[in-house]
């Protein structure tokens, strides 16, 4: 099996995690000098909730180690890191490594089916517009495509929150499970689908378009006058012929999109109450419990390079001219 | 000539395109027969309505912007300009097949060889996936493809260009066509690999019994595997005979001057001959004859009204000075 260029699929992944290295040190470096510079801490907040003594105070900010430089603080966060060791919680008492672990689940599953679900919806979109170019499916495709861009996904899920869950009582509107219910999968599905549609919405205008551009493109293709000559159907060139070899351009945009939708399921999580890394994210910036936040921006790190990886071993199981360059 | 039916006959075809809303004819009043075992080249320049004469026979012109507007198709008898589209890709690939210019653009790059290959028998139901895996592998030999059970398994762009073109030949080839149209099928190839695929088509019309429509715009090729010769000009058969009649005696003035064109090296000459001027652009023809204002014979008749296809010693050219009769020092003149 071989990716890009022909080079090996062990090397490769190797490689890409060793050029991740570089990214993942600034981005999370970052992340520790803002989450610093932001007015208070987790001690401070403690403090005023219990009203603390001054001395009391003073103990905790030097038990927790916040009366060390910086760069220090950093680098131990960094070390601990390396021996698997993401620390304590300040506000939940517990190991942030669990805290996260526990929401991990949850925002995998918000992310994976909407992004199933932008695929399933936009690809056949995208392939209706291009089979008919400025047809009345075509239009339809485009405005949606449209809408999806330019609606920002917060305005979205309030839209439907309001209509499904507020107005019309149909889907719940909060959480993962019914409070006080069984953990049933079809309770679960119901508090999946609002969710889920609306991370699918916002990605599902640039998977139209890129799809409808590029199988215009394709169709123009020599090899698509090829299919049509030997007698295939219509359909059978579009998907068989054009749509294959359409779709590289499809997962690159689909692999741009992934961090936007991780972004994104920060604040939908928080809107729709669903237990994942996003919730967390927030409510630990707002307890300033900064331990809890590098945590989840290492995660968040994590996964857009996997999925940046799985994509580009696709393009290689897509297109034999990249895997099996002689 | 035989008495046999012919393979294809087009009557008096006429292919207008849509443009800004506007009809415009690309090729019009096309006539020409090829019969059982027999090769017809179509020679013109670039423009000058080969190609869509070659597709819409396949019935492939562009659905939404062409229109066959006049005439006949006849293949094996049967007018495909009444067919439906479904009844069109039965015909597609089995009695008709086609080949393209450029062999590396027309293999789909994603798809091994043998699934292409096999593709054509499966989706006309003409075998079954084993016994089509064995008719491509037994047609890739018979192509000249060496290992041909290997490059079963090759993609496109694992093959050189030659192969490619030999892949494309054994796909057309596969369903046994009554016709095989070839649409510049060596202008991608170079001088050698040209020639062996034009003794390949030529083995594979005896061995398959097909008749070739060969579209061109090298007279040299047209040389070599025509048994009949249609020279357009402009949408339009400005001439069509026998090939030798056509070498040996060439009677429109764009005919000779296309013949004079082709560079000699027993001829001590400095420069290539042209014809001079430019191909009249397609949305304003002149009313009279297309060529007349290239022509070193043109006439103010020429440039006032448009000749028809006239018979002179045995085959059609259009050009007044044909007109009931010979002239002879026309030809004369020429040389």
């Amino acid at each position: 099996m071989y990716v890009k260029g022909g080079v090996p699929l062990p090397r490769y992944i190797f490689k890409r995690i060793l050029s991740t290295i570089p990214v993942f040190l600034i981005l999370t470096f970052l992340v520790f000098v803002l989450s610093d510079f932001a007015p208070g801490n987790a001690v401070d907040i403690v403090a005023s909730e219990q009203k603390l003594s001054q001395e009391a105070y003073d103990a905790l900010i030097h038990q927790y180690g916040l009366d060390r430089p910086l760069l220090v603080r950093y680098g131990d966060w960094l070390l601990d890191l390396m021996q698997g060791e993401m620390g304590t919680s300040l506000r939940a008492k517990a190991p942030i490594f669990d805290l996260i672990s526990q929401r991990m689940g949850p925002t995998l599953i918000l992310m994976l089916s909407g992004l199933v679900l932008a695929i399933v919806i936009a690809i056949p979109l995208g392939v209706a517009a291009a089979f008919k170019p400025y047809s009345f499916w075509d239009n339809c495709s485009s405005t949606l495509a449209f809408i999806g861009n330019a609606m920002p996904s917060f305005f979205l899920a309030l839209c439907v929150l309001y209509i499904f869950s507020s107005k019309l009582g149909l889907l719940p509107g909060s959480g993962m499970y019914s409070a006080g219910g069984a953990h049933t999968f079809g309770d679960f599905l119901s508090h999946l689908i609002l969710p889920a549609c609306v991370v699918a919405f916002t990605l599902i205008g640039d998977i139209v378009k890129q799809t409808r551009a590029g199988l215009l493109e394709v169709l123009n293709e020599d090899y698509i006058k090829t299919a049509r000559a030997k007698g295939l159907g219509e359909k059978a060139v579009i998907i068989k012929h054009g749509l294959r070899n359409s779709l590289i351009p499809i997962i690159t945009v689909i692999s741009l999109s992934i961090p936007y939708i991780v972004g994104g399921a920060v604040v939908i999580e928080q809107i729709f109450g669903w237990p994942g890394i996003g919730s967390l994210m927030i409510s630990s910036i707002d307890g300033r419990d900064f331990g809890v936040v590098m945590g989840v921006a290492t995660m968040i790190c994590i996964i857009v390079m996997c999925c940046n990886i799985v994509l580009d071993i696709l393009y290689g199981v897509l297109d034999p001219r990249i895997s099996r360059s002689k | 000539m035989e008495l046999q039916k012919p393979i294809l006959q087009v009557e008096n075809l006429q292919v207008d395109f849509l443009v800004k809303k506007h009809s415009i004819t690309a090729v019009s009043d096309v006539s020409f027969s090829v019969n059982r075992r027999r090769t017809l080249g179509i020679v013109g320049e670039s423009g000058c309505g080969k190609s869509v004469t070659a597709t819409s026979i396949m019935r492939l012109l562009p659905k939404q912007t062409s229109r066959i507007s006049k005439g006949k198709i006849l293949l094996d008898g049967e007018d495909i300009l009444t067919k439906t589209e479904d009844e069109m890709r039965a015909i597609r690939g089995v009695k008709a097949s086609m080949i393209f210019q450029d062999p590396l653009t027309c293999l789909n790059p994603v798809y091994t060889i043998g699934k292409q290959l096999c593709e054509v028998l499966l989706v006309h139901k003409l075998a079954d996936k084993k016994t089509a895996v064995d008719r491509s592998i037994e047609m890739l030999n018979k192509v000249g493809i060496a290992d041909a059970a290997k490059k079963m398994s090759a993609f496109p762009h694992q093959i050189s260009g030659g192969m490619r073109q030999r892949v494309m030949i054994a796909m057309a080839m596969l369903t046994n066509p009554l016709l095989l149209i070839a649409d510049e099928p060596t202008t991608a190839l170079d001088v050698t690999i040209q020639a062996q695929i034009l003794e390949l088509m030529e083995k594979l019309k005896e061995d398959f019994d097909t008749s070739i429509l060969m579209i061109t715009h090298d007279m040299g090729v047209i040389a070599d595997v025509a048994d009949y010769v249609m020279v357009m000009y402009a949408g339009e058969v400005v001439e069509h005979g026998t090939c030798e009649e056509l070498f040996d005696n060439p009677q429109h003035p764009y005919t000779v001057g296309l013949l004079k064109s082709i560079p000699r090296v027993d001829q001590d000459k400095e420069a290539l001959y042209t014809i001079e001027g430019m191909v009249p652009s397609i949305d304003n023809m002149p009313t009279g004859c297309r060529f007349a204002n290239r022509c070193p014979h043109a006439t103010k008749r020429c440039q006032e009204e448009h000749p028809g296809l006239m018979d002179h010693h045995g085959h059609k050219v259009r050009c007044w000075l044909f007109e009931g009769g010979c002239q002879e020092e026309v030809k004369h003149d020429e040389e």
